[in-house]
């Protein structure tokens, strides 16, 4: 192969990458933030992400409403199921068995994924995104909607450090995250913490649906299938570890475009599965145990 | 906190390693926690579900279904069987009831549907899934249980070699496909270097190899070729490399969702090279998914446009849902009607052997070609056409 067309294609795998990783980074960060407040594995993660691209879709498709104001309204959309959420499956259980809330979120992704089914049909939907453009450089294409997705995912995430560590309300959050009956006994009320964390949380899963589905299409099941990678990422990077699993889900975005470009037909698949199982060998307290602090502490 | 990390990590791993198991096992990551539940429509006069005693002009018929993430084809299965129902009343054919199980694109919920059908509620003929790999499995429940069973869409070309004599396939295998796709392919669109990309099943697995020896018996270059999963949503980091590697075909086997998916990143990545869907994909989804990108490219369908039994087929499909009909609702359309002058030439579906009997006797001229089958139950006579897309439609190539 020319090394020009060589050094392009590792260019554009590293682009994919980011883009891929991106999209885990945002599924991923609101897991670890759940988890890392409420002590809490949602397993109805996926089906935010969904409520998100459905809504986008019925936003631009049905409504005819331009495609920034159908992200915002996702995003509002995530946050309402979220806090509804949060108040019908996981509040009622509070100091219940970890396994007993794990089942609640597992029903409630089943719900969520056959109402949505129920209501619009098992098909795939793309969204007609108004960012149509793409640029070119050096034999690499970036596409106007990946461009949006990584600003997006950068913005987002900052703001959500920026939030967690320079604001009152982080403070809080850090602090119940910590220790919930010393926070209580100083005044916080947990449980308006830990309803905000689960929509915020249900908010940036949305977010994250309306940004791909204009690339990668919406289905009911399109949860399922990325809840399993943003588990991964959140275990890799060690649980509750908001630094760790944006490391984590960029990395394995990148290693996993680079493996379908240069390794083996279907090496990609294996990826993320060969990363979770050396972790759970090696470092089971994950590759980022120390900066869950930077959450929680 | 440490205890609640170790915990918390265990439950997570555990979930984490099941789905992927379960990924595996099935080539789709998605649940299998739905129920099997069935429920039943019938052709001539709706009926419930309960067990209406079968006689000589009616059948109980089970029916795995294909759902999940490539749920539209649900869709185009049910409108298919629809318009048979319609004709089979038509035309005074047996009353067949279809008692549906969802398979939620999981071998093991597949398989579960078919015992449940077979043995439960006691069907003596039942339309498999149409997912290769699940049909696979269905079909060893199926020989077990000493029920006929029909497949209107699977290629795995190995399920009609298994020596299962109750076993019947009315659409294409893959090897016959690629035997006569493949040639048209070289002539027509004159391909220098092709690049596959399959859908990682046996039904795609096995059409990659076909196809791949197929070009390169006739000194057509296969720089590229790579497998992807059913939920597969990326296709970026492929296409990236098909585009290195200079091809100018490229080969998508996969469902409509998939294609759609990958034209529409192609176009987005600039890749130049024509594309070429195969018959799974090609129906109106494909053509949604991907917003104009293969507007001009090219498919090939086991429903010909011109063919003799296909007009009348898509007159009436077009009536009904305004639209051209896709080949797995030609496929499924086929399965049924020759399932309903089998049962009608045996006098019902009571006995197995009598049933398959029948059908070996069947033949007819259907959408997708003249139904005649082979002494392993394959159709023989199945047809391919090659098209081309001009905006919203598919037209023969040679048009």
């Amino acid at each position: 192969m020319h090394p020009l067309l060589a050094t392009s294609l590792f260019a554009q795998e590293i682009v994919n990458g980011v883009v891929q990783g991106g999209v885990y980074v945002l599924v991923a960060i609101g897991l670890s933030l759940v988890f890392g407040v409420l002590k809490v594995v949602n397993f109805a993660h996926g089906e935010f992400y969904v409520v998100g691209g459905f809504v986008a879709y019925l936003c631009t498709a049905s409504l005819g409403l331009p495609y920034w104001s159908a992200v915002v309204l996702a995003a509002l959309a995530g946050l309402a199921v979220g806090a509804v959420a949060e108040r019908l499956a996981v509040k009622p259980l509070r100091g219940a068995p970890e396994d007993a809330v794990f089942l609640s979120t597992f029903g409630l992704s089943l719900v969520l994924l056959y109402g949505v089914k129920l209501l619009l049909g098992g098909q795939p939907h793309t969204v007609a995104t108004s960012f149509t453009g793409d640029m070119h450089f050096a034999g690499v294409v970036l596409t106007d909607q990946q461009l949006v997705l990584i600003a997006l995912t950068i913005v987002l995430v900052g703001a959500l450090f920026v939030v967690l560590r320079r604001s009152y309300v982080g403070l809080v959050l850090r602090a119940v995250a910590q220790d919930r009956a010393t926070g209580s006994l100083m005044g916080i009320e947990v449980e308006r913490v830990y309803w905000a964390a689960f929509a915020v949380a249900a908010a940036l899963a949305a977010v994250a649906g309306a940004i791909v589905a204009p690339l990668y299409s919406v289905n009911p099941y399109s949860g399922q299938d990325i809840l399993i990678t943003a588990f991964i990422v959140v275990i890799a990077a060690g649980l509750g570890s908001l630094p760790g699993a944006v490391m984590v889900g960029l990395g394995l975005g990148i290693a996993e475009a680079l493996a379908a470009g240069y390794g083996p037909s279907g090496s990609r698949q294996y990826v993320a599965y060969v990363l979770v199982v050396a972790v759970l060998l090696f470092r089971p307290q994950g590759l980022f145990p120390g900066t869950a602090r930077a959450v929680r502490a | 906190m440490g205890s609640t990390v170790t915990r918390g990590s265990a439950l997570l791993a555990a979930a984490v390693l099941a789905g992927g198991l379960a990924a595996c096992g099935s080539s789709s990551s998605s649940s299998s926690g739905a129920s099997s539940g069935s429920s039943s429509t019938s052709s001539g006069s709706t009926s419930s579900s309960g067990q209406a005693a079968p006689s000589a002009d009616s059948a109980r018929v089970g029916l795995v279904i294909l759902s999940g993430p490539v749920g539209a084809n649900e869709d185009h299965m049910m409108q298919g069987f629809t318009i048979a129902q319609a004709d089979i009343a038509r035309e005074g054919g047996p009353r067949l009831e279809l008692v549906r199980c969802e398979d939620q694109v999981d071998v093991d919920q597949s398989t579960a549907c078919t015992r449940k059908l077979t043995s439960e509620d006691g069907l003596k003929a039942v339309i498999l899934d149409t997912a290769s790999p699940a049909a696979l499995a269905d079909s060893a429940v199926t020989a077990r249980s000493g029920v006929v069973a029909m497949m209107p869409s699977q290629r795995d070309t190995e399920l009609t070699e298994q020596g299962n004599r109750l076993l019947f396939r009315t659409g294409i295998s893959g090897a016959v496909e690629v035997e006569k796709v493949a040639p048209e392919i070289i002539q027509q669109l004159r391909p220098q270097k092709v690049g596959i990309l399959a859908e990682n099943n046996s039904f795609g697995q096995d059409e990659l190899k076909r196809f791949t020896r197929a070009f390169q018996d006739a000194s057509v270059d296969v720089p590229y070729s790579a497998s992807f999963e059913a939920d597969q949503t990326d296709f970026s980091a492929e296409l990236a490399k098909a585009k290195s590697d200079g091809v100018d075909l490229l080969l998508m086997i996969g469902e409509a969702n998939h294609g759609g998916l990958i034209s529409q990143q192609a176009k987005s990545l600039g890749l130049s090279a024509k594309l070429l869907a195969s018959s799974g994909m090609t129906s109106r989804d494909l053509l949604d998914l991907s917003r104009g990108a293969m507007d001009g490219q090219y498919a090939w369908s086991t429903l010909p446009q011109a063919g003799g039994g296909s007009q009348e087929f898509f007159r009436e499909f077009r009536a009904k849902y305004g639209q051209d009909p896709s080949s797995i609702s030609a496929e499924a359309y086929t399965a049924l009607r020759t399932l309903a002058m089998a049962v009608q030439r045996a006098g019902g579906a009571d006995d197995a052997n009598k049933l398959a009997g029948a059908m070996r006797a069947t033949s007819w001229d259907s959408p997708i070609g003249a139904v005649k089958f082979d002494d392993k139950g394959q159709n023989t006579n199945a047809e391919t056409e090659l098209q081309v897309v001009r905006g919203n439609a598919f037209e023969p190539l040679s048009k």
